[in-house]
Parts: structure tokens; C-alpha cells; sequence
């Protein structure tokens, strides 16, 4: 199988049942939904990313416009900058799962992600391997966090390129979402309007 | 309670109205200086050399009673009230700015130490646009480190907090000399500090009476600020390098102080001096206040100079300048950056030297402009080296664990523990 290798950051701050990193290119975090992967080959942790921040690095200070002096945003960034060493980017992920690759568990594992652990974007393959089960829709369903729908429409959609059959794969997944949204329908009607191929 | 606000509001309304009422006199004295510094020879009253004469009186040895500017090189060409434009900054150049802070020495504190933090930013403008930070701390506890040594082991000097804010100006100068020798040659490049050239702590009148003994400017002047230097200058010749420290708000008087020599009508000043003429039972007046009281440089050239222009460059006859500097005797200038005068304090060669002074000039306004009134670099330098409340109670912390893991007894004072705990 096809394994993650590019690093897209470092974990800042962990918890048991999420964590967040901050990008290594200001700016560029993967896109939501995206499956990343953190911790040793034989303890792997799966998170789902469900938000994405650009801030400055000292949250005493306030990001200002920088005048109307400029033609396009290209020039405002080469005249300055000093702006990549000033600001962050950090990612907020649901950790939906952990494992070794041949064994996949979707529920919490032993111990947080470590801080200044690497994140991995991970492949296609892995990614189809992940989905293959859809129990961690349960997890984005039931997350305490804004967007979560969207996030889960979004990792949907990802995931579905990665299967042979991305519509098999859609279908199934709305399968699952209607089950565990059974007693919200606007919800499901919302999120099933998301995810239709 | 802590301050009492409503008692406070009361007296800042007094303060408020007396200095409403005082700023009729200043227009007025405002207006005044800037008659004379326009027209210094009074319509023919004064003469050339007359003026030479009276400037001559405010350098070391004083005979007069004021710090006050040496007069320009050129300004029998161009006069006093020069307002420069800025040249044209050039599209591609580096800046470098360097600052620090510090963890000051706390008599009340667990241990004897200090820390100063040098933070520094560096960023590349121009087709490979680029930016570094930087920041490194320095702890001092050592023996020798606490007490400056005269080196024959009989006087020691111990560092105090006049002496700690030196020694961090000069690590500064120092840190912003080494990344300048780094930088790739050919760009034009800046670099700039905070604050003042001018190590006023070091001077103390006379020289064998003075606060700190020759082996403290030794170490700090000579062997320190004046090293720096040097190596700031040895890294560019043609043109040198454009360097300067950058005064924001500038509260130096010393412009002032010499048109009060120059508007002085009392022919005895030259031999009697101001003491005598204007002290207690003296016959003047100080009739010089009129183009003076209370007012700073900052004063007369918002009025003479518009958004980008610098005014001509003016020389420090501070003692220690004068006695001590050598060829990097300061001068300085004052520069209407768009929201305020800041005043550039630069060595004589910068100031000497046309092209690096027309390239300081654009590069400090360009820096301005993009750190909206204030040079970016020293901005963000300031950000890279400031230390906070919280960083100082964490490094406090860090020292009392450090101590008590290898079963040192923590020091410190019952006051600072009375203020911690705040028992009632």
C-alpha cells in the first residue's frame, strides 16, 4: 500500500479525542475533510480535518489591512515579507480512529497525538483502506464542533474519489448518515444534498 | 486600593487646563524660533563668524548652561532650516533591525541574575522578497559577569540597571553588526537600531570624577558600542553603510538650545557664560527663553519640514561623544516621517558620506511607509525581542525550580513573597 510520507505540519496541541497543527506553508492547510495522519507506523492516529485558521503567531496582535496602495495581492505579499514569519496557519482535526494499517480501530486512542508529533496527508490507498468502514461517520455526526456536517459532506467527497466505485461508495455513506440521523431530517436532507454525486 | 482614579481625574483636569493655558506663549515661542533658524544672521545683525563663535560655546568645555547641537558643515550654503526631499528608494535592498529586553536584576528575586533577549528581523525586498526572525536570549550570573573588574582585581564595578541598559544597547549594536557581516554583498542594505548612539549612563562630568570608571567605558564603550561600530563600518565602503538608530518621539532639546546661544543678546557670554549673566543676581533675563522655554527639536521642524523631507545634519557635543567617540562622533537629523518628527542618529561616517546618507534617508521613509509611521524592521525586531509580564514570572519560576531540584535553598525576600501571597 501506498503510504503518506509529505509532512504538512506539527501537532500544537493535543487532546484524546482531537488535535490541532500548524501548517509548515502559511496558508496552504488541506482542504477540510481531508484524512491526515500523525504518531508511529505501528500507532498510527487518523484525524479528520474539520477547520482550518490563518492567525498571527503572537494572539496578542491584530492582522490590519495593508492599504489600498496595492494593484493585486501578489504585490502586497512581495513587499512584505516579513508577513510569513508573523502569521500561522492551523489546522483543528477529529481523531477518528488509530491503528497500524492492517488493524483499524474507530474509537479513541490510548493516548492523545504527541505535541510536535508530524502530520501526514494521507494517500489515496490509505485513504480508501480508512473508508472502507464507514463507522467514522458516527464520529463526525456526533462531534461538538461548528461545521461538522460540512466537514463530513467534504471528507465524503474526498474519500469517494479514492474508491473504485464513488458512487457505491456515496451511497453507502448516505446509507449510514440516514441511520444515525434518522430523527433530524432537515439535518440529513441538508447533508444528503451535500454528498449527492 | 491601588491608584485612587477619582483623585487622580481631578488632578489631570488641573494639568489639563494649565497647559491649555500655556499653549498661547508657546505658539508664540514657536513662531520665534522658527524666525530665527530661517534667518540666523537677524537680517545682518549677526555675522558668520559671530555664530561660529556662539556655537563653539556649547562644545565641551561648556561656557554656556545647555546641550546644544554643533552646527552643520554646510549651513553656511544652505542655512539651518534646511528641508531635504527624499531621494528615490531603490525597488530591491535589505533591512536589518535589531532590538532587546530584558529580565531585570530583582534584589526581591531567588537568585542574582539577569537575562537580556536580542531579537532581530531581517527582510529582503526586491525580486527574492524574504524575511528572517530572530531572537537569543543571554543569561549573566556568573561572578565576573555581576562585577566589571578594573582588571588589576582592585576596583569592581557592580552592573546595576543604568549599566544592565547599556550593556543591552550595546549587545544590540553588536547582534546587529554580526547579521549585517552575514549579509550577501551588493544589495543596498539598512540596518538600524532603537534608541540612542549616545551612552549618556557612561559620561558623569569630569572624567576622573565621572559615575563609572574608565575600565567601565572600556568595556562597554571602547571595547563595546565603539567595536561594533567599527565593524559596521568595515563591511561597506562605497557608499558606507546606511546605519542609524532610529528615535521615535524625540524629546532632545539641543537645536533649541543653539539658537538660544544664537539669539543671547549679551555681548559678555563668549567670556562670562550663562551662569553669570543669568544666574542669581545676574543682569540677564534669560531673554533667550523666547525662542526656547520648553520647547524640543521636534517643535521647529514640524514646522519647517513637510512629509519625507530630514533636516541638515546637526553633531552631538554631548561629553562623551566629544571625549570618547572618535570618528564615530554622532550626528544627527530629524525626519518628518508622515505622522511624526523622529530624530536619526547616525556615526560621522554615514552623515560624511552623500550617498549613504541620501540612501539612509529613502530607506528609513520606505521602512516607515510599510510599518505604517514606525521602520518595520525595528517593529518586528521589538516583537522578536520583547519579554512579557508572563515570560519574566515564568523565567522566575523556571530559576526557583532549577535551584530546588539540586537542593539549593531558594533565596528572596519576604517582601517578594508578602506580594505574591497577598495574604489578609
Amino acid at each position: 500500500m501506498e503510504v503518506a510520507t509529505v509532512k504538512i505540519g506539527e501537532i500544537v496541541t493535543a487532546d484524546s479525542a482531537a488535535f490541532s497543527f500548524q501548517c509548515h506553508a502559511l496558508g496552504q492547510p488541506p482542504p477540510l475533510g481531508s484524512l491526515v495522519l500523525t504518531g508511529e507506523a505501528d500507532a498510527l492516529i487518523y484525524g479528520i480535518v474539520h477547520s482550518a485558521s490563518t492567525l498571527p503567531i503572537d494572539r496578542g496582535r491584530q492582522v490590519q489591512a495593508l492599504g489600498p496602495e496595492f494593484q493585486d495581492e501578489a504585490a502586497l505579499y512581495q513587499q512584505h515579507p516579513e508577513l510569513d514569519q508573523l502569521l500561522r496557519t492551523e489546522v483543528q482535526a477529529l481523531i477518528a480512529g488509530y491503528g497500524n494499517g492492517s488493524a483499524l480501530r474507530y474509537s479513541l486512542p490510548p493516548r492523545p497525538a504527541r505535541i510536535h508529533g508530524f502530520v501526514l496527508l494521507a494517500s489515496a490507498s490509505q485513504v480508501q483502506q480508512f473508508t472502507r468502514d464507514l463507522s467514522f461517520v458516527a464520529t463526525l455526526v456526533g462531534a461538538d464542533v461548528p461545521h461538522r456536517d460540512h466537514a463530513l459532506a467534504a471528507c465524503l467527497r474526498l474519500a469517494a474519489a479514492a474508491h473504485d466505485k464513488p458512487r457505491d461508495f456515496l451511497v453507502g455513506a448516505g446509507r449510514e448518515a440516514a441511520r444515525l440521523l434518522a430523527a433530524d431530517a432537515p439535518r440529513l436532507h441538508l447533508l444528503l444534498r451535500q454528498i449527492a454525486p | 486600593m491601588a491608584l485612587d482614579l477619582h483623585k487622580t481625574a481631578r488632578q489631570v483636569s488641573r494639568m489639563g487646563d494649565s497647559l491649555a493655558a500655556s499653549s498661547n506663549d508657546r505658539r508664540l515661542r514657536v513662531q520665534a524660533a522658527l524666525h530665527l533658524v530661517r534667518d540666523p544672521l537677524q537680517g545682518g545683525k549677526r555675522t558668520v563668524a559671530k555664530i561660529e563663535a556662539l556655537a563653539a560655546l556649547g562644545a565641551p568645555p561648556r561656557k554656556v548652561g545647555w546641550l546644544t547641537a554643533g552646527l552643520p558643515f554646510d549651513w553656511q550654503q544652505r542655512g539651518l532650516a534646511q528641508a531635504i526631499p527624499a531621494p528615490p528608494a531603490p525597488h530591491e535592498y535589505i533591512a536589518i533591525g535589531a532590538d532587546g529586553s530584558q529580565v531585570d536584576l530583582d534584589r526581591h528575586g531567588p537568585a542574582h541574575c539577569f537575562v537580556i533577549n536580542i531579537g532581530g528581523m531581517q527582510v529582503r525586498y526586491g525580486r527574492q522578497p524574504a524575511a528572517t526572525s530572530w531572537t537569543e536570549p543571554h543569561l549573566f550570573s556568573a561572578p565576573e559577569e555581576m562585577n566589571l573588574s578594573d582588571g588589576d582585581g582592585v576596583k569592581e564595578t557592580p552592573i546595576d540597571a543604568s549599566l544592565l541598559a547599556v550593556k543591552r544597547q550595546v549587545m544590540e549594536a553588536r547582534a546587529l553588526a554580526d547579521r549585517v557581516a552575514a549579509l550577501p554583498a551588493g544589495l543596498p542594505a539598512l540596518a538600524l537600531l532603537d534608541g540612542t548612539l549616545v551612552l549618556w549612563t557612561l559620561s558623569g562630568g569630569d572624567r576622573s570624577e565621572g559615575r563609572y570608571g574608565d575600565h567601565v567605558r572600556r568595556v562597554f564603550l571602547q571595547d563595546g558600542l565603539l567595536a561594533a561600530l567599527d565593524s559596521l563600518r568595515t563591511q561597506r565602503q562605497t557608499p558606507a553603510l546606511p546605519f542609524a538608530s532610529y528615535i521615535s518621539n524625540p524629546r532632545s532639546p539641543e537645536v533649541v538650545n543653539l539658537l538660544r546661544l544664537i539669539a543671547c543678546p549679551h555681548e559678555a557670554l563668549e567670556t562670562s557664560g550663562c551662569a553669570r549673566i543669568c544666574g542669581r543676581g545676574g543682569v540677564g533675563k534669560r531673554e533667550c527663553d523666547a525662542v526656547a522655554q520648553s520647547l524640543m527639536d521636534r517643535d521647529l521642524f514640524e514646522g519647517l519640514l513637510a512629509p519625507g523631507q530630514r533636516s541638515a545634519v546637526f553633531a552631538s557635543q554631548s561629553n562623551i561623544v566629544v571625549s570618547d567617540y572618535g570618528t564615530h562622533g554622532v550626528r544627527f537629523c530629524y525626519l518628518n516621517v508622515g505622522d511624526e518628527i523622529a530624530r536619526l542618529e547616525m556615526p560621522a561616517w554615514v552623515a560624511q558620506d552623500a550617498a549613504s546618507l541620501d540612501l539612509l534617508h529613502a530607506l528609513v521613509l520606505d521602512q516607515c511607509a510599510k510599518g505604517r509611521g514606525y521602520p518595520l524592521v525595528l517593529q518586528e525586531a521589538h516583537e522578536q525581542a520583547v519579554v512579557t509580564a508572563a515570560d519574566r514570572r515564568s523565567f522566575w519560576t523556571l530559576v526557583e525550580q532549577s535551584l530546588a531540584q539540586r537542593g539549593i535553598p531558594v533565596g528572596g525576600s519576604e517582601k517578594a513573597r508578602s506580594k505574591r501571597v497577598r495574604a489578609l
